[in-house]
């Protein structure tokens, strides 16, 4: 407990950066003892132990990852085309870019994860990962409506190559979803060993969300995705559950 | 999770005195705190009977050059620690990495007669490492070392790391005293009187948030609850109480305060999806083998009239001992309250509060009787009856810290609300009440010779890709029943196409409602029109309808449906069966009135909560959350029937079956 005192301010001061998608994170360990040696082994930092709680007018149900749980009716669920929903997994620590959880997506997954929209307007969606190519347009992030099969066009990834902290940011301004069911929809290329770390989900009214520059055009997705997609979203919306769940049916 | 105990490891501090306490140096190394009193850096490789545990020799371990990795499956693990013999209190801290580590230190102490068992449990501090590693911590705890106590630290992960575990002293020694629950000033702050002792709270639960994140996170709170929540009838009747209540977290003094507060807001959403799963549990107190129902004490109203807002609560069935309680006997009161009424009220203590959303439906309250007796009642107050002259004996109070000792090998019976079965060798165990092991079915007891009245008992509503498990009853029924009594008086909800599916063989076909997405556009039930409704019916239609009924249906087969505590898919298929023809009659109490879905919320330790969300439309565009089905007979089990083993609800079942006039065409 002495050393999260100690960095209680570095740990603020990283999640003010956390906002802004600027600090790579943890932050390092200051010992004003003794300089620090070059290439240290490992660097610790404080987070906010429940994520970006901060970001309480976030529209993701659970934009951190930190109150998902790995099945069952989750803000996350992670979808096999050939299985349905299957165990979604995790990285933690510093691996993740904020907080202590961060979910991890392997071919042939994809996962999908539940947001709300306003009753009018346009919505900023911004989502950050870590495809294993280092090549940011090697993840497709799509916002869709699991009630009507439609697709929005997906969302880019801001630059090609991540940012100096390793993480592609992926934005755009969804259409309005009201009365709908919208979620957002996270892929992986055509490379069968691709892997990605995401963290950070947020979902915004325009003109609520933090300014992050020019927003790269959305683009239409091809056909193939939108096949997956649509497989995905009728899964989903089948297997809408409405009972207490396998706890419950036996003694307690 | 289960508990298996393998590895007798014992781990006494020898960190160097001149090491950091407890942390990393600018190069990453980790040290020890000194002042530990048990340090375990998870070097020795498990013993092979620890299936799933391996040990892992890394040069990115936290301590050392290995560390462990976890991926149980059903048990978890523990390690034996050795604490001081001295009365302390400590924190622990323990790193993992790579999925959740589910972790406790649990202390037992022998049967001296002093305080009870106590655990402290590991949730994240905050810290974390460019490697991947997570510190967990637990807020301070207190052993009575003197009474030489047995300790384990317990974890459980699917494929988690985990190094580097500490107990360190910290805080003041903080010794367990007795008390009377429900709520004793006795136990102080952030302290709880659970099964007769007072229970610290905060090895319970996370760290209370700084002062500096604390509106945030009450905040984040908040916003789940008013962005997702609902149900038009909950989002109006109960959200403003649960808001209200995490509202008064921000000045909260300590963890458990906090954390209890959140999960009270919780339990005020009123909702029956809406449930937390808590991640701590302590034994009850005094042994009460006892299911009880809602019924009519019509044997005893003289001496204790009956309550204007509840049913009476009555013993419906027993374990084989351990009890002087039997069906039709009477429980008056509870802390001198209406049992219901008692039991409703600990939503600031009892982290299993279970709520219809029907405001008139309490039959949750009294499944959960016996378990919420036995932890927060001081005393209850029963009247024993005699069938031989159906009588019953003035109201007598017992105080639970009376009742016999629960040594655990009493057999406690399955609360499924029917007090008996009637499916002779086919139906459930009569003891146990394994009813949720169904469908049971067959030809029942009381079927003469050419009546040919089948029955089916099953707990829920649920059709998914492993198959359709309500078929062969389905196929038996159908082809050979002249008459059929469902027995659904617990019913655990599941999917719209199960109840669906229920519904097919006895109804016309028709679709007569749509399911609205989860709840997840903002202020949707807040400006609700009946025009809004109409055109949301019927735009959620084509793709989210509830359809019942079939092309062919026997509406020549009299069919009753009995119900008792049934909500979610077990409200949507009495939904379907109600009305739908002069074949079809439903007895007993009406339902929960959970038309929603819910997402399900998951931290550490196996700690869950799930918030209901969405709602049911009909064409009239009004919704349909909040209001049970009802039944075409209100009917609850009479005294004087339970007393003489007979079945009320369903002996009237049986009845309308051999004299209904229309039910056959």
């Amino acid at each position: 407990m002495r050393r999260a005192l100690l960095l209680l301010p570095l740990a603020l001061a990283a999640c003010a950066d956390d906002k802004t998608g600027s600090q790579p994170s943890p932050p390092i360990t200051v010992d004003a003892s003794a300089p620090p040696p070059a290439g240290p082994r490992r660097t610790v930092g404080h987070r906010n132990p429940l994520g970006d709680a901060f970001q309480s007018d976030n529209l993701v149900l659970d934009g951190d990852f930190e109150l998902t749980g790995r099945s069952d009716q989750a803000p996350w669920i992670t979808f096999d085309p050939s299985q349905g929903q299957v165990t979604l997994n995790y990285d933690t620590g510093g691996h993740c870019r904020s907080g202590i959880r961060c979910a991890t997506l392997a071919q042939p997954d994809a996962l999908v994860g539940y947001f709300a929209s306003p009753l009018t307007g346009k919505i900023d969606i911004k989502l950050y990962a870590k495809p294993s190519t280092q090549h940011c347009a090697d993840l497709q992030v799509v916002a869709i409506d699991l009630m009507t099969n439609a697709e929005d066009a997906e969302l880019l990834a801001t630059s090609q190559a991540p940012a100096e902290d390793g993480w592609c940011l992926y934005a755009g301004e969804a259409d309005n979803l009201a009365y709908e069911e919208p979620a957002i929809y996270v892929a992986l290329g055509s490379n069968k060993t691709l892997t990605a770390t995401i963290d950070e989900v947020s979902a915004l009214p325009v003109g609520e969300a933090p300014v992050h520059g020019a927003f790269p055009p959305l683009v239409p997705i091809d056909a193939a995705t939108k096949a997956r997609i649509d497989v995905a979203s009728a899964w989903i919306r089948g297997h809408r559950k409405y009972g207490v769940g396998e706890k419950a049916r036996g003694p307690q | 999770m289960q508990r298996r105990s393998w590895l007798a490891t014992i781990i006494l501090a020898s960190a160097s005195a001149t090491a950091h306490a407890g942390t990393f140096d600018p190069n990453g190394d980790f040290s020890f705190d000194p002042a530990a009193v048990v340090t375990f850096g998870f070097e020795e490789a498990p013993p092979q009977s620890a299936t799933g545990v391996k040990l892992v020799h890394a040069g990115d371990a936290v301590d050392g050059a290995s560390y462990w990795n976890v991926n149980v499956d059903q048990n978890s693990v523990d390690v034996s620690i050795a604490l001081p013999s001295t009365d302390a209190s400590y924190v622990a801290r323990v790193f993992a990495r790579t999925n959740r580590l589910l972790a406790e230190i649990d202390v037992s102490y022998p049967k001296d007669g002093g305080s009870p068992a106590t655990q402290a449990h590991f949730y994240p501090s905050g810290t974390v490492t460019s490697d991947g590693w997570y510190e967990l911590v637990t807020n301070p705890f207190s052993v009575q070392g003197s009474r030489k106590p047995t300790a384990v630290f317990s974890v459980y992960a699917n494929g988690a790391d985990v190094d580097a575990l500490e107990v360190v002293p910290s805080g003041a020694y903080r010794a367990a005293v007795a008390c009377s629950p429900p709520v004793d000033p006795a136990c102080g702050p952030h302290a709880f009187c659970e099964s007769g002792w007072c229970r610290d709270g905060n090895p319970l639960v996370p760290p209370l948030p700084p002062p500096s994140q604390r509106g945030d996170v009450i905040g984040y709170f908040r916003a789940r609850w008013q962005n997702y929540f609902g149900g038009r009838f909950s989002r109006v009747t109960y959200l403003p109480n649960a808001t209200a209540t995490l509202d008064g977290l921000y000045d909260a003094p300590d963890a458990w305060t906090f954390w209890n507060g959140v999960t009270t807001s919780i339990h005020r959403l009123h909702d029956w999806h809406t449930t937390v799963n808590a991640p701590f549990s302590f034994g009850g107190r005094g042994l009460l083998p006892v299911c009880f129902v809602e019924g009519d004490a019509d044997l005893s109203h003289g001496a204790a009239p009956k309550d204007p807002n509840y049913y009476d609560v009555l013993v419906s069935h027993v374990g084989p001992a351990g009890t002087d309680l039997k069906p039709g006997d009477r429980l008056v009161a509870v802390n001198g309250m209406h049992p219901i009424a008692f039991v409703e009220s600990l939503d600031a203590l009892d982290w299993g509060m279970w709520r219809a959303d029907d405001p008139d439906t309490h039959a949750e309250a009294v499944e959960r009787m016996s378990s919420v007796i036995r932890r927060w009642a001081t005393n209850i107050t029963v009247m024993h009856c005699d069938s031989s002259n159906d009588t019953c004996a003035a109201p007598q109070t017992i105080a639970v810290a009376d009742l016999p000792v629960d040594d655990g090998s009493y057999t406690y019976p399955y609360c499924d609300h029917r007090p008996l079965y009637h499916l002779g060798a086919n139906g459930p165990n009569p003891v146990t009440h394994n009813s949720y092991n169904g469908p049971f079915y067959g030809v029942v007891d009381e079927s003469q010779p050419g009546e040919n009245i089948y029955g089916m008992v099953w707990n829920d509503a649920y059709l998914d890709n492993s198959g359709n498990a309500y078929q062969p009853a389905y196929d038996e029924l159908t082809a050979n029943a002249d008459a059929v009594v469902l027995d659904h008086r617990l019913g655990n909800g599941g999917d719209v196409p199960g109840a669906t599916y229920l519904t097919s063989p006895w109804r016309a076909e028709a679709t007569i409602a749509a399911n609205t997405p989860f709840d997840l556009t903002i202020g949707t039930f807040d400006s609700w029109t009946s025009n809004l409704g109409q055109q949301l019916y019927q735009d959620y239609l084509p793709n989210d309808p509830y359809p019942v009924g079939s092309a062919s249906p026997h509406t020549n087969v009299p069919v009753a449906l009995l119900l008792a505590r049934d909500g979610s898919a077990s409200d949507w298929f009495p939904l379907g069966m109600q009305g739908s023809g002069p074949n079809v009659r439903l007895f007993g109490r009406h339902t929960a009135g959970a038309f929603s879905s819910y997402f399900v919320f998951d931290y550490y330790d196996n700690w869950t909560w799930r918030i209901a969300s969405g709602d049911l439309l009909m064409p009239d565009g009004s919704t349909h959350l909040g209001t049970g089905v009802p039944t075409d007979e209100e009917i609850v089990p009479l005294q004087s029937d339970l007393m003489h083993g007979r079945d009320t609800a369903y002996l009237r079942a049986l009845d309308w079956i051999r004299t209904c006039t229309t039910c056959r065409q």
